[in-house]
């Protein structure tokens, strides 16, 4: 039996190789005894701090797989809503784009139509323009749903008057029922409109009334007025010259009446001898077809001819003002204060001022002569009479006295003659025609 | 809410070296564990902060006494290999006395004294290797272990070493040899 040879027990732990034999004993194996005692419970004390932290470990992970598929489940029902939300807004898109394509669709529809309408309309008026002089209206028909037609009491360039009744108030109403060749585009009849609208607004017994303008059904142009009896200046002048008294008289009661109108801008344009209706009522004057010659202006173009073919659509010579034969659109109420003068002229004296016998050497007359003193064919004329006439023909409109001025001073040389109210005329001519108002002299 | 009683204050070492030792078991994270050892050494600061800790270390474990035992156990090897422990204690029994004189524990920490507590050894024989110490602090008594045990083991002159609080958890009976 070999001999045993002591060892420690940090030789026994140590690294270095243990002879065989080798033993521990007393001390050293109670050294190593609790050494391995000692040891053991190390590693139990390891044992249960990994043990614990493993656990924890493991319950972190856990708690980060949760997580995880929390967060996976998100993200997928995030991407679902995205899905869902595209493709509403895809549908959104198609729907947009379909009613985009449909009220597109729409408007080329009612482009047509209004295209179509306006067409008709066009040959409504074309046909309206080209209608005969004799309009198809004959006594009985019944005109805008108003008027019975009644037999024809004038005749004129622009159309037939006829003596009517108003359905709606009984009463007589003078009917114009206009030609064609009256302009007939939708804005010329609208200022039309307004025009005779305005002139119905004015508030003057010197007035004729106009009750009424509008387009028929077929297409006629009319105007319904009040229907006065009484002849025209032009038919009292051809009976002889009233003389100064009742010239002013009458042209005081004309140009109050103009006055009226011209505080409300309008402008008659065509004042002359047969645009004058006198009457034994008073004020014993009336004053016929405001706001025509106006639509006539703006309707027909100008050109030479159209003065000399016609001799009156755009004023009758021996009484348009210089303006109007320069420039009508520079036409004022000083405009209508000129051919007053021309008719208080002749009234006085039953010749107009200025002589000619064709339209060219009336133009000439207006704008280059100067007028003519009422006193070289009335030498007892007064003087403030002839001053007034001078005045009225001024070339200058500027140099003309207003309309309110003009009644004024007439009215006051009218009461200086002691003149007889213009209604006196019409009894002493003893005139008892109806009226025939035209639209030409 | 507090996790201390308040008016025990530790000195900053001692609060270094606890977040030292969680931060090397990666107990804390080390933004944490760098936020409680941002404290000047020498200077006293609220137990509080300890406290707090060991309650956050608590709520991330199921059965936390393992931890904080070796937690203890670190701040021990702290102590030996980068503080002053191998100039003091030259066996593991002398840490014994160490911990529970003046230098020890009351070194370190100080307060109301109902608060702080003592850190009492109460019986000793080294002969056969017994000793009981009595804890009335108010720190975790799983740390405290983790303390004794690290303290008397890593000394390096003992082979076995034991502590066991089971029966009373503020009374260690501590084995050696």
């Amino acid at each position: 039996m070999s001999e045993r040879r002591p060892i420690t027990a940090d030789e026994l732990f140590g690294a270095g190789p243990i002879e065989p034999g080798s033993a521990l004993e007393g001390p050293e194996l109670v050294r190593a005894y609790w050494r391995i005692k000692g040891r053991e419970k190390d590693l139990a004390r390891q044992e249960r701090f990994w043990a614990t932290t493993n656990h924890a470990l493991a319950r972190a992970y856990e708690e980060l797989e949760q997580r995880s598929d929390e967060l996976k489940r998100t993200r997928e029902a995030l991407l679902a809503l995205n899905v869902d939300l595209e493709q509403r807004v895809a549908a959104q898109v198609v729907e947009i784009v379909g009613r985009a394509r449909d009220v597109e669709a729409l408007n080329v529809q009612l482009r047509a139509q209004v295209q179509e309408r306006s067409r008709e309309l066009a040959a409504a008026l074309r046909r309206l323009s080209h209608q005969s002089v004799e309009t198809a209206v004959g006594p009985g028909d019944v005109v805008g749903g108003r008027v019975r037609v009644g037999s024809v009491i004038g005749r004129g360039g622009m159309g037939t008057v006829y003596l009517g009744e108003d359905l709606l108030t009984g009463r007589p109403v003078a009917l114009k029922v206009m030609n064609t060749e009256i302009g007939t585009a939708p804005d010329v009849l609208a200022r039309f409109i307004n025009e005779a609208a305005a002139t119905a607004s004015i508030d003057h017994p010197g007035v004729i009334k106009t009750l009424h303008v509008d387009v028929s059904a077929d297409g006629r142009l009319y105007q319904i007025m009040e229907y006065v009896a009484g002849p025209t200046l032009t038919r009292i002048l051809a009976q002889g010259p009233l003389g100064i008294a009742l010239a002013a008289r009458a042209g005081a009661v004309i140009a109050e009446a103009l006055s009226a109108a011209h505080a409300l801008n309008v402008v008659h344009r065509d004042i002359k001898a047969s645009n004058l209706i006198l009457c034994n009522q008073p004020p014993g004057v009336r004053i016929l077809d405001f706001g025509l010659a106006k639509l006539l202006d703006e309707t027909l173009p100008r050109t030479p001819d159209t003065i000399t073919r016609t001799g009156q659509i755009l004023g009758t010579p021996a009484y348009m003002s210089p303006e109007q034969i320069k420039d009508f659109a520079s036409i004022t109420p000083r405009t209508d204060v000129y051919s007053l003068g021309v008719v208080l002229y002749e009234m006085a004296s039953g010749t107009l001022p200025f002589q000619a016998n064709d339209s060219a050497a009336y133009i000439v007359a207006h704008l280059t002569h100067p007028p003519p003193d009422v006193r070289a064919l009335l030498p007892d004329a007064p003087e403030a009479f002839a001053d007034l006439v001078r005045r009225c023909m001024a070339k200058e409109a500027s140099d003309r006295p207003t309309a309110e001025v003009l009644a004024r001073e007439l009215c006051a040389l009218a009461d200086a003659l002691k003149a007889p109210p213009v209604e006196a005329i019409v009894d002493a001519q003893a005139h008892t025609a109806a009226v025939a108002p035209t639209l030409v002299a | 809410m507090r996790h201390g009683p308040e008016g025990v204050e530790i000195l900053g070492v001692f609060l270094q070296s606890f977040a030292r030792a969680c931060v090397n078991l990666s107990i804390l994270g080390g933004a944490e564990g760098e936020r409680l050892a941002r404290v000047d050494s020498a200077e006293w600061c609220p137990a509080e902060a300890l406290f707090a800790a060991l309650a956050v270390i608590e709520a991330r474990f199921d059965d936390p006494g393992p931890i904080k035992e070796r937690i203890g156990t670190e701040m021990m090897r702290l102590w030996y290999e980068r503080g002053p422990g191998r100039s003091i204690v030259a066996r593991g029994v002398d840490f014994i006395h160490h911990q529970t004189g003046s230098e020890g524990y009351h070194g370190v920490t100080r307060g109301p004294s109902n608060d702080v507590g003592a850190f009492t050894l109460t019986a000793l024989d080294e002969e056969s290797g017994t000793a009981r110490v009595w804890s009335t602090t108010p720190f975790d008594r799983a740390v405290e272990r983790g303390v004794l045990l690290g303290g008397l083991s890593l000394a390096g002159d003992l082979v076995y070493v034991d502590v066991d609080n089971g029966a009373d958890p503020s009374v260690f009976e501590i084995r050696f040899h």
